[in-house]
């Protein structure tokens, strides 16, 4: 581990993850007993079952949106948060239990070299099922970060992630920060800025249950907002 | 004889002009929302009281159906007064997103803060 002095936060954003919350926080809080440098937040984003309760249960920060306004926002929240407080990076992961937190010790080995570091799914030896379309779209995706950045990304879509205060606060303070699904986009802001970006293995699992947010109708509206996103990223800065 | 259309049109129009401006004076309806209906409705009353007007512009345009140019017309500032609406839709949900944002860093430092006092006050 390469952090000396250096406070961070795991921002988790959920909505209605009842089901899921308490065993991601309680994985979580095992793996962290020793490491007392790192707090959670979990941005609870107008749940209507008790992932607020069960959040709080465990005796960390809970932050709730009035309303249900997305999974992007969310994480905002949470950036924002940590900006306000002081914290030097933070970690962002899912609270559907399909991150492995095991794998944070993977991110912080990057620490001292990148501003912000993609936890990739497949850069790990545990193989991680997946559908035509999605397979199809990650591919459609590392193309286009490919030509966008000429940078080898293996896993564009990943939400497992290491931001670093430096990134950190170009994210929270952009108004345009996509309310939704903040992926190819963000990195690709992120790397017009002139940060460092690298990736590392990471374990991911499939949802313990519940719905995805990945669907073949999203994906269609996602593609077609990224590259409007995309767009405007690169007109704003020129 | 008129045709129906004729009367029906104007008719129409003018009724929707009256309920609009209703609407904006009980307040039912924002003044910037009612400029754009007002606008709108007046347009096609206008048109509709001039049907010669109507023929004109029809004949220049090439259209053989004359009444046709209404609903052409209509059609089109309804698409452009969508369109005014989903970017006011847009502007809304920016806005939405900060203050749901901006209420959740509050609650969370009052909620805080409460928590300080209450210790304070048991020591």
């Amino acid at each position: 581990m390469e952090i000396k002095n250096e406070k961070g936060l795991i921002v988790i954003p959920a909505y209605n993850e009842a089901n899921n919350i308490g065993n991601v926080l309680r994985k979580l809080l095992d793996i962290l007993g020793e490491k007392d440098f790192l707090e959670i937040l979990v941005v609870n984003d107008g749940s209507y079952d008790d992932t607020e309760a069960i959040a709080r249960s465990y005796g960390i920060y809970v932050l709730n949106h009035p309303c249900n306004i997305g999974y992007g926002a969310a994480l905002q929240t949470g950036f924002k948060f940590a900006c306000e407080r002081d914290y030097d990076f933070v970690i962002i992961m899912d609270s559907d239990g399909q991150h492995e937190p095991k794998s944070i010790g993977n991110f912080l080995q990057e620490f001292n070299n990148a501003d912000l570091v993609l936890g990739s799914r497949f850069l790990s030896h545990i193989h991680y099922p997946i559908d035509f379309f999605r397979k199809l779209g990650i591919w459609g995706m590392r193309k286009f970060i490919k030509i966008l950045t000429r940078m080898r990304i293996t896993d564009p879509t990943t939400g497992f992630q290491l931001i670093k205060k430096s990134a950190l606060n170009l994210l929270a303070m952009d108004r345009f920060y996509p309310a939704d699904f903040p992926d190819v986009d963000v990195i690709y802001k992120v790397w017009r800025q002139g940060f460092k970006i690298k990736e590392v293995p990471v374990v991911m699992y499939p949802r313990m249950s519940g719905t995805s947010m990945h669907s073949l109708k999203s994906s269609i509206y996602y593609f077609a907002r990224l590259f409007i996103s995309i767009l405007a990223t690169h007109i704003e800065e020129k | 004889m008129l045709p129906l259309y004729r009367i029906i049109l104007p008719l129409f129009s003018l009724l929707a002009l009256i309920w609009v401006i209703y609407n904006g004076v009980k307040r039912k309806l924002d003044v910037q929302e009612s400029l754009s209906w007002v606008f709108l409705f007046f347009i096609l009353f206008v048109i509709s009281f001039i049907p010669e007007l109507i023929d004109i512009i029809a004949a220049f345009l090439g259209i053989d159906y004359p009444p046709s140019l209404l609903f052409v017309l209509a059609f089109l500032l309804l698409i452009l007064l969508i369109f005014r609406l989903s970017k006011e839709i847009s502007m809304i949900r920016l806005k939405e997103k900060q203050l749901a944002q901006k209420i959740a860093l509050l609650e969370h430092d009052l909620l805080e803060l409460k928590s300080k006092l209450d210790n304070e006050k048991k020591s």
